[in-house]
């Protein structure tokens, strides 16, 4: 089967760890315990064509800048979810300068940006958040919504890919 | 103007005539390179000569001549397989610099064998008066060492090219990652310069990192190993950098048990020879006390 390796980004306490844990235990916890480090994991998920892809996924330390991640995190990435905070606008400041970033530095790698912590705002603030981003999916880890699908999508995206046109 | 000139000489008789007298020298030989260059044997008898020669002036020149385009093709040849050529090197290198140290460290062990010898009597004597029977301190520790996994890891993706274990327990996927994870984290978090993570320890276990140019080798190992026996096993672990090399040049759905394949063997060679491990005066020390027995 063939692996490839997924990286969750973004600024600290947005919920890459609760998105993580969501997706491969489905689980969720309130508290907040920041990741010191890397925390890899894998699943197997199916694609769209049956086809199976195994993501090892790398829940890093959040950043304010994704230039301050360890460079060498990113090599060899095929994905990236770039998660930001919906009830913190702090957490929207660097979406562009950190996407334009990490296109430039794995300029083959699919990147997706979450919003996530949909459970705690209003429909206004996500349709304002919206307006001014290319959302590629509002999550939340707490009630799991769109937290597969937002994988899955990545993954096929991922899969078609690594194919020959 | 020009134009009339040229067409009443051509067309005038009494030119032509005048002509074929001035020119008669030159017919004649336009005819005979006309029966030359008809003629196959006349024809090879004056070029071969002069192709030969050319031939063997171009061997002559070529080194001089073609030196720039060759050197050119080979940097581009270098260039394009730089990766697969660093795999081969680096276990070379490392044999070099290795066996250099091991030297050094020979002469160090030697002096020292004298003094070792003379404390060992001593802890041998001490272990005596206690009904502690030397061999079998020697072989417990023998056996406190045991090869539990093996890895062979993709560099900075972290993804698992290949991998052998005692007891298929843990994701290997999993593990690849995190070792490969932990690895960038603490060489991040010392950032020492060139160097390289190359043991992690983990209560009981030890993880040894043996990193190529592009994969690591990891092999987990419950209990610790002595100083000699970590050269021991890097020695081995560079040999078997030599046999996986060509294997990783080309990733495809095959590589992975043709990995495994060499990574068993690795295993079965060191759990049957655990001594492999064992410096030389351990081992000495060892058969010393079984042939005692
Ligand atoms: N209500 C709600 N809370 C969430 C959600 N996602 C995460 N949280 C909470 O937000 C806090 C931070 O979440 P983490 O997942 O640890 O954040 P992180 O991005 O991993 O943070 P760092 O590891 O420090 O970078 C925790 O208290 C989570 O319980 C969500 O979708 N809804
Ligand atoms: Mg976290």
């Amino acid at each position: 089967m063939i692996s490839k390796k997924v990286m969750l980004a973004g600024n600290f306490g947005v919920g890459k760890t609760s998105l993580f844990n969501r997706f491969i235990q489905d689980i969720f916890d309130e508290r907040y315990l920041t990741t010191i480090g890397v925390k890899v994991d894998s699943k197997v998920v199916s694609l769209d064509n049956d086809d199976q892809l195994k993501l090892m996924i790398w829940d890093i330390a959040g950043e304010v800048s994704q230039t301050k991640v360890p460079q060498t995190y990113w090599l060899g990435a095929s994905g990236i979810l770039y998660v930001f905070d919906l009830t913190r606008p702090t957490t929207f400041e660097r979406i562009e300068e950190d996407i334009a970033f990490l296109k430039q530095k794995l300029p083959d790698c699919v990147i997706k940006l979450i919003g996530n912590k949909k459970d705690l705002v209003s429909t206004d603030r996500i349709e304002e958040v919206k307006s001014k981003f290319d959302v590629d999916a509002i999550t939340s880890a707490k009630t799991g919504e769109q937290v597969e699908d937002v994988f899955l999508a990545l993954a096929n995206d991922i899969y078609a890919q690594t194919q020959p046109m | 103007m020009t134009k009339r000139t040229n067409i009443s000489i051509d067309s005038d008789p009494a030119m032509e005539k005048v002509r074929a007298i001035i020119m008669q020298k030159e017919r004649a030989e336009i005819e005979e390179l006309h029966y030359i260059l008809d003629n196959q044997e006349e024809l090879s008898t004056r070029v071969i000569p002069i192709i030969e020669g050319e031939l063997e002036f171009f061997k002559k020149q070529f080194p001089k001549e073609f030196e720039h385009v060759i050197h050119k093709l080979i940097d581009h040849r270098i260039k394009e397989s730089q990766d697969s050529i660093l795999d081969v090197m680096y276990p070379m290198v490392g044999k070099m610099v290795q066996k250099y140290v091991n030297q050094q460290f020979q002469l160090i062990r030697d002096r020292l064998d004298n003094q070792v010898e003379r404390s060992s009597i001593l802890s041998r004597l001490f272990n005596r008066a206690k009904g502690i029977k030397e061999s079998d301190v020697q072989l417990s520790e023998l056996h406190d060492i045991s090869i539990e996994e093996i890895y062979v890891i993709q560099k900075n993706s972290g993804l698992l090219i290949g991998s052998a274990s005692r007891n298929e327990t843990v994701d290997p996927d999993s593990v690849a990652g995190m070792l490969t994870a932990i690895k960038l984290f603490v060489e991040d978090a010392f950032r020492q310069g060139e160097q390289n993570l190359e043991v992690i320890q983990y209560e009981t276990y030890e993880i040894f990192l043996q990193t190529f140019h592009t994969y690591s080798i990891a092999v987990a190992m419950n209990g610790a190993l002595s100083t000699s026996q970590k050269v021991k096993l890097r020695e081995d672990l560079f040999k078997l950098g030599e046999e996986i090399n060509p294997l990783v040049q080309q990733i495809d759905e095959t590589t992975n048990g043709k990995i495994r394949e060499k990574l068993e063997l690795f295993f079965m060679s060191a759990l049957q020879k655990q001594e492999k491990y064992l410096s030389r005066r351990e081992l000495h020390l060892l058969s010393k006390n079984t042939n005692k027995k």
